[in-house]
């Protein structure tokens, strides 16, 4: 048998020779383990090749839609924007001052109450 | 094999669907309707308003700019329109509760309802919606960034008092 090192030694017509050579017995199941080991690699391969490609849709995805993400600015001068924020916050203040006004006529009411109970039981 | 591509399909398909929940998605859906008055300012056009140095809030006692340098995202829809509003505010709603919103405050006063909500850490705002309700009027307000919670209460209060 043949050292590792005497076969990479081989020419390429060397290696065809022996591998064309029946009188060397093949080990038993040689070639099932061997086609089972390249069945294998390749399923490795798709696996990753298709892995790779779902990632790429992903990012490209994920890509495509920041870039284009298919709104306009309402606004080009961003004075004009600036203004609209302005605007929306003091939309939200406004709110947010309405609901606090609500809260103290509601325990302004509450009180009259709790008073006019206190003064009916005196 | 199959069962990778089926996760990853799967995964493809969750992170599409998370995306469309979302206040840009909303305004996507239906800023572009009749009877919808819409307002868009996006991340560039804030960054814009950051680097102008005239804009600034003067005699005002909170710095607007910064806050508006860390908001990235303002979506606004004001309807009349019934049906385009139910669609608005219970696709809102919908938003809300799947983006782990906190309700914020809610007010309803003569038929008019209020509600505001925001999403992030004690000290920072990463999301903020108002929805209100009056009559037939319905608005939708989403504002996206990296807010500092006290500079955005700030600047709302000081804009309701001007």
């Amino acid at each position: 048998m043949k050292s590792i090192e005497q076969i990479e030694k081989m020419s390429l017509g060397d290696l065809e020779n022996v591998s064309l050579d029946e009188t060397i017995p093949v080990p038993s199941g040689l070639a099932s383990r061997a086609s089972g080991l390249i069945r294998k690699q390749r399923q490795i391969r798709a696996g990753a090749i298709g892995i790779a490609a779902s990632l790429a849709i992903l990012l490209g995805v994920g890509i495509w839609q920041n870039t284009h993400n298919g709104l306009k600015d309402t606004f080009s001068d961003p004075y004009l924007a600036y203004v609209e924020i302005e605007k929306t916050l003091s939309k939200i203040g406004n709110a947010v001052e309405n609901s606090a006004e609500v809260v103290e006529s509601s325990q302004e009411m509450i009180d009259r109450r709790i008073n006019k109970v206190l003064n009916n039981n005196r | 094999m199959k069962k990778i591509f089926m996760a990853i399909a799967a995964l493809l398909i969750l992170g599409i669907s998370a995306s469309a929940q979302d206040g840009k998605s909303i305004y996507k859906k239906y800023s572009d309707m009749d009877g919808v008055e819409a307002v868009y300012i996006s991340p560039a056009m804030f960054r814009l308003i950051g680097r102008i140095p005239d804009i600034n809030v003067g005699d005002d006692k909170v710095n607007l700019a910064s806050v508006i340098k860390s908001m990235n995202g303002l979506y606004i829809l004001n309807t009349s329109d019934p049906k385009i509003g139910d669609g608005i505010y219970s696709t809102a709603e919908k938003f809300v509760k799947k983006g782990q919103y906190e309700l914020l405050m809610e007010a309803k006063e003569n038929g008019e309802a209020t509600r505001m909500f925001t999403v992030g850490t004690d000290k920072i705002v990463k999301g903020f919606v108002m929805l209100s309700k009056s009559g037939e009027d319905i608005s939708f307000i989403s504002i996206d960034g990296e807010i500092e919670r006290e500079k955005l209460e700030a600047a709302i209060a000081e804009a309701a008092a001007d």
